[in-house]
């Protein structure tokens, strides 16, 4: 299915008519991050309409909309959002693969410190790996880090 | 777009007529349904982009669309097995809460332990940027 052009439409009505025409697809990927030293490995769970509207392309704004957002809400004196014109007018991201849409979803939901600079450290403080490479039981949550093993 | 009705007032035959301000307004502009169980995944959902399981009844929900700022409605039910003896609660703190994200907890009330659950839906209602 051909998506309409959006560019200028509210990515609000996009997502409507994505959600009426395209299938979630539930990727498998998962994103296993450390954004402290005291708190347990994190796992980021990519939404499947998301995905499908990032495979199917002209409907998701470039990453860089959300960045110019986060650094408006950064502000001291941020009270309200002055520059949400930039999610509907900015022209849209063409279709991406599973693994470019991954990409984007790290540098879109993932903590700026940790994807600027997992390798920087004695070990990676970010993986992306499948969701069977995760433990299948929740024991010891609040414990989990990333191993060496899903490391390599 | 083919299909498009602009209108500004819906009338119903006895119950009156409201302006479609109200429903655009008002309804909810990002939800999620999903298995906090297990490896978490989405069920069904809206407007949103990823979950973050961040530990035992600790999650993120990273919306699409961000909200214009963090004063938005968000809401949460949770169960374990709906239709039976319930005895969890979904809690949503106004500081946890940002224009792009918010992050829930999960509890199992008799004992106030964070808990995860297999069914959690969350909706956020409010102005978006």
């Amino acid at each position: 299915m051909q998506t309409p052009n959006f560019k200028g439409t509210h990515l609000f009505d996009r997502l409507c008519w994505a959600k009426e025409n395209l299938d979630g697809v539930q990727s498998d990927y998962r994103v296993v991050y450390e954004d402290s030293i005291d708190d347990c490995a994190k796992i980021l769970v990519p939404d499947p309409n998301w995905m499908a509207c990032a495979l199917q392309g002209g409907i998701l704004p470039p990453v860089w909309v959300y960045h110019e957002l986060a650094k408006d809400e950064a502000q001291p004196d941020f009270k309200k959002h002055t520059r949400g014109y930039l999610l509907h007018q900015t022209e849209p991201m063409p279709a991406m693969t599973e693994e470019e849409a991954i990409e984007y979803l790290i540098q879109k939901d993932v903590p700026q410190n940790v994807w600027q600079n997992w390798d920087e450290g004695n070990r990676p403080t970010m993986v992306i790996c499948r969701k069977e490479q995760l433990p299948q039981t929740r024991e010891w949550r609040n414990a989990w880090r990333i191993s060496d093993e899903l490391a390599a | 777009m083919a299909g498009k009705i602009i209108a500004d007032t819906l009338e119903h035959s006895t119950a009156g007529s409201i302006a479609t301000n109200y429903v655009v307004k008002g309804s909810a502009k990002a939800w999620v349904n999903f298995d906090g169980t297990g490896t978490p995944a989405t069920t069904y959902s809206f407007g949103v982009s990823s979950l973050d399981d961040n530990g035992t009844g600790n999650y993120d929900v990273n919306y699409t669309t961000a909200f214009s700022d963090n004063r938005y409605g968000a809401m949460i039910t949770v169960s374990d097995k709906p239709g039976s003896h319930n005895d969890n609660i979904g809690v949503i703190v106004s500081g946890s809460i940002a224009a792009g994200s918010l992050r829930l907890y999960t509890y199992r009330s008799s004992t106030a332990a964070q808990n995860d659950l297999p069914i959690i839906t969350q909706a956020s209602h409010g102005d978006l940027a």
